[in-house]
């Protein structure tokens, strides 16, 4: 084996290494010399599967105090080694002997006071300590007298040393070749002895250092369990239910069959068709023209707010809408842009959304009786990515963010160049006259109110923001609107708003065309659900009264 | 390990953004532009990559003659035929904006007036399906806002505006305000917690 591993780091190291070179633990333990240290006890020829052999210099005897290296069922071999090392390299005495070997009247020379301690009961921790703990009951006997007696301590050893002195010369020189340890008795050295000098390490050159190989941390074999779950059958019932249900969530349902004709479809139809037909036959024959509606404070702010604009007041226009609700917020729009047309306002188009630019140019064309020009009267900016975070960017720095028209012309004024008439002037978003923002959706409002408004509150700005906001964010806007300071201006709602406005000024087509129509479809829906819901609820009550009177007959 | 990277990460920007608001010094404001237009950059090429997905989807559809596509099909021609018309011409030339008014316009306006019959026919079958209290108050006002709403034929109801803009004034605000409240203060909730690490929209 060319190589140690490391019982504490788990790391490789070579042979000859005291000590790892990772973790600097030790990799032989800290034993005493062989030639001063006990008799060996019964030492296995082979080590254990499973374990390392152990490294150079480490001794039989230690590897036989490893209390769990025994395999049950495994027999312990006889033979064993008198005061040799594990590979045989250096023994004290190389002579091989056996249990069988030793005469009896051998086993009694060392005395009385080995049967007498052999009859006494050995104590755990000396049992763990000598390994017997791992052998067969019947292997110790077999072995001989002194070589199975249990380590004296220290007042015992002294106490066998006395009787050792006495009686030396009684061997014969013969005899001497049996003793494990040369003539001098078995001791174990007191702790601080010049033996356990540590030599290597942070601690080399102080005595009494415990071994950092602690006998737990010694590679071993992890004891199994067993991995099948006992259950009762109560609960195994309960675990095949839920798994039958996880199971079935997996499976595709059928569907139902499609019924063909239903009062469900009928009805749906009908209302479809008295709808369709409300409003066809108001938009051809144009008998609905209806009175535009009264306008209102948040209306009439708008309309004062653009009046006092100053000439070629420049606006950021931003176009927030889906084209599913361009119908709406065109009619609701209108009149106001073109009451900033009619100021002749520097238009500067922008929005959060990825159709909002081609909305945007498709509503100037609309205006046809302005002749407003792209990048003469109006600079279309293009998209915002990034929603609210994108629109923070923007009111922070809108040079950087969109340096570029729609046409990849470059907008701002800058040393270089002049930038595009909409723009000059133009740094921050102060620098704008107003901020009109057409929005559809009540969270992308909020978002513009709540990222852009507090640019505007510096002293000395007269920037103001006005809305122009589908019918579903009057209630979200007007908040805004009432409180002290306003954080909007002013707004306009819907084609009820657009239409008050178109009142206002005198001026927007679409809002008048729409607005006879729309009250007429709306009429047309409320009388719908109101009489429909009539209808169903009193078919429904007459169909379930014969059911009850008949189940209160029974 | 990366767990407290990300969160060391996303305190250390949050932390940055939020100081920016309050400390007007001028290495916050400039790192927090920096930090905004990165946030932009990316939010733009997820736009980008979730264009080329929709696109991929519906072409493996469409390749392994799965059902229904036939209109993975139609996506696919029309994706193609826009891309190249729009990037070849430029968002504002004639043929651009034909099929924005032609195409897009009126397919998205015709979703809408189809909810419009399916809102309608909703509220005929709710006083049939739970004819209750809550019911009846729901479509009721519903019904008051669609009259007063409209110019009911040039007919003038004495209070019925009145009703009308107390109702979008004072229930319904106060509805708006509630919302808003909420929303405000779960946003600082949120805010904070992902400021503490709480919570790890970003994973880890």
């Amino acid at each position: 084996m060319g190589e140690i591993r490391c019982p504490m780091c788990g790391k490789s190291n070579p042979a000859e290494s005291e000590v790892c070179q990772f973790c600097q633990a030790r990799l032989i333990p800290l034993v005493f010399s062989p030639a001063k240290s006990e008799p060996p006890e019964s030492v296995p020829d082979e080590i254990p599967a499973g374990i390392d052999a152990a490294p150079t210099g480490e001794s039989d005897w230690l590897l036989d105090l490893r209390p769990d290296e025994s395999i049950p069922g495994e027999e312990l071999p006889v033979d064993f080694v008198v005061g040799g090392s594990e590979d045989g390299n250096a023994p004290l005495d190389e002579t091989h002997t056996s249990a069988d070997d030793v005469p009896d009247w051998l086993a009694r020379l060392p005395g009385e006071w080995t049967k007498e301690a052999e009859a006494e009961p050995l104590s755990d921790w000396l049992k763990m300590e000598t390994g017997e703990t791992e052998q067969p009951p019947s292997k110790p006997a077999e072995v001989t007298d002194w070589l199975s007696q249990p380590l004296p301590d220290e007042g015992q050893v002294e106490n066998t040393e006395s009787e050792f002195e006495l009686a030396p010369g009684e061997f014969p020189s013969w005899l001497e070749v049996f003793r494990p340890v040369g003539d001098e008795p078995q001791t174990v050295p007191a702790r601080g002895t010049p033996e356990s000098i540590e030599s290597s390490g942070p601690l080399a050159g102080l005595s009494g250092v415990l071994s950092a190989e602690p006998d737990h941390a010694r590679p071993r074999k992890s004891p199994t369990y067993s991995l099948k779950l006992r259950v009762s059958a109560n609960q195994r019932t309960h675990a095949d239910l839920l798994q039958g249900l996880i199971e079935s969530e997996g499976r595709a349902q059928p569907l139902p069959q499609r019924r063909g004709i239903s009062s469900q479809h009928v009805l749906r139809w009908a209302i479809a068709c008295v709808l369709w037909g409300a409003v066809l036959w108001s938009v051809i024959t144009g008998k609905q023209e209806a009175p535009l509606p009264a306008y209102t404070e948040e209306t009439a702010e708008v309309n004062r707010l653009i009046s006092q604009l100053p000439g070629e007041a420049r606006v950021l226009l931003a176009f927030d809408y889906e084209p599913g609700l361009s119908a709406e917020m065109e009619a609701a729009a209108t009149a106001v842009v073109d009451h900033l047309m009619l100021r002749g306002a520097y238009l500067t188009l922008v929005s959060t959304s990825p159709t909002g630019p081609i909305l945007a140019e498709r509503f100037l064309k609309n205006q046809t009786g302005h002749h407003y020009t792209s990048e003469v009267n109006y600079v279309n900016l293009g998209y915002i990515p990034g929603g609210a975070i994108g629109l923070l960017g923007f009111v922070e720095n809108p040079q950087r963010m969109l340096p570029y028209t729609l046409d990849m012309v470059a907008a701002w004024e800058s040393e270089a160049q002049p930038g595009l008439r909409a723009l000059q002037g133009v740094q921050r978003m102060n620098d704008f006259e107003m901020l009109m923002v057409i929005v559809d959706d009540p969270d992308l409002a909020r978002a513009w109110v709540e990222q852009v408004q507090p640019q505007l509150n510096e002293p000395d700005t007269l920037t103001s923001l006005v809305m122009v906001t589908s019918a579903q964010v009057e209630a979200v806007m007007r908040p805004y609107f009432e409180a002290n300071p306003r954080q909007v201006h002013g707004f306009v709602f819907g084609l009820r708003g657009g239409a008050a406005y178109a009142q206002l000024t005198g001026r927007g087509e679409l809002p008048r065309t729409y607005w006879g129509p729309y009250g007429f479809g709306l009429v047309v829906a409320a009388l719908l659900i109101l009489i429909g819901g009539l209808v169903l609820s009193s078919v429904s009550l007459l169909a379930r009264s014969p059911q009850v009177k008949g189940e209160a007959n029974q | 390990m990366k767990a407290p990277f990300y969160v060391a990460i996303a305190m250390a920007i949050g932390l940055i953004v939020l100081l920016g608001y309050f400390l007007h010094l001028d290495i916050l404001v400039n790192l927090r532009i920096v930090l905004l237009e990165w946030a932009v950059i990316l939010s733009a090429v997820a736009l980008l990559v979730g264009t080329a997905n929709l696109f991929y989807v519906h072409w493996r559809k469409f390749t392994t003659a799965q059902p229904n596509g036939f209109y993975s099909a139609v996506l696919i021609i029309s994706f193609v035929i826009t891309l190249v018309v729009v990037g070849w011409f430029g968002p504002t030339h004639a043929y651009s904006m034909w099929i924005f008014n032609n195409i897009q316009v009126p397919i998205e306006g015709s979703l809408m007036a189809l909810l419009t019959v399916l809102l309608a026919f909703a509220g005929v079958r709710l006083f049939r399906r739970k004819p209750n209290l809550i019911s009846i108050l729901f479509i009721g006002t519903a019904i008051l806002i669609l009259f007063a709403t409209g110019p009911l034929f040039g007919i003038n109801l004495p209070g019925l505006s009145e009703l009308r803009a107390w109702i979008a004034q004072v229930p319904a605000v106060a509805g708006a305000r509630g919302i808003l409240l909420g929303v405000a203060l779960g946003t600082i909730a949120t805010g904070l917690r992902v400021l503490m690490g709480a919570d790890r929209p970003y994973g880890g």
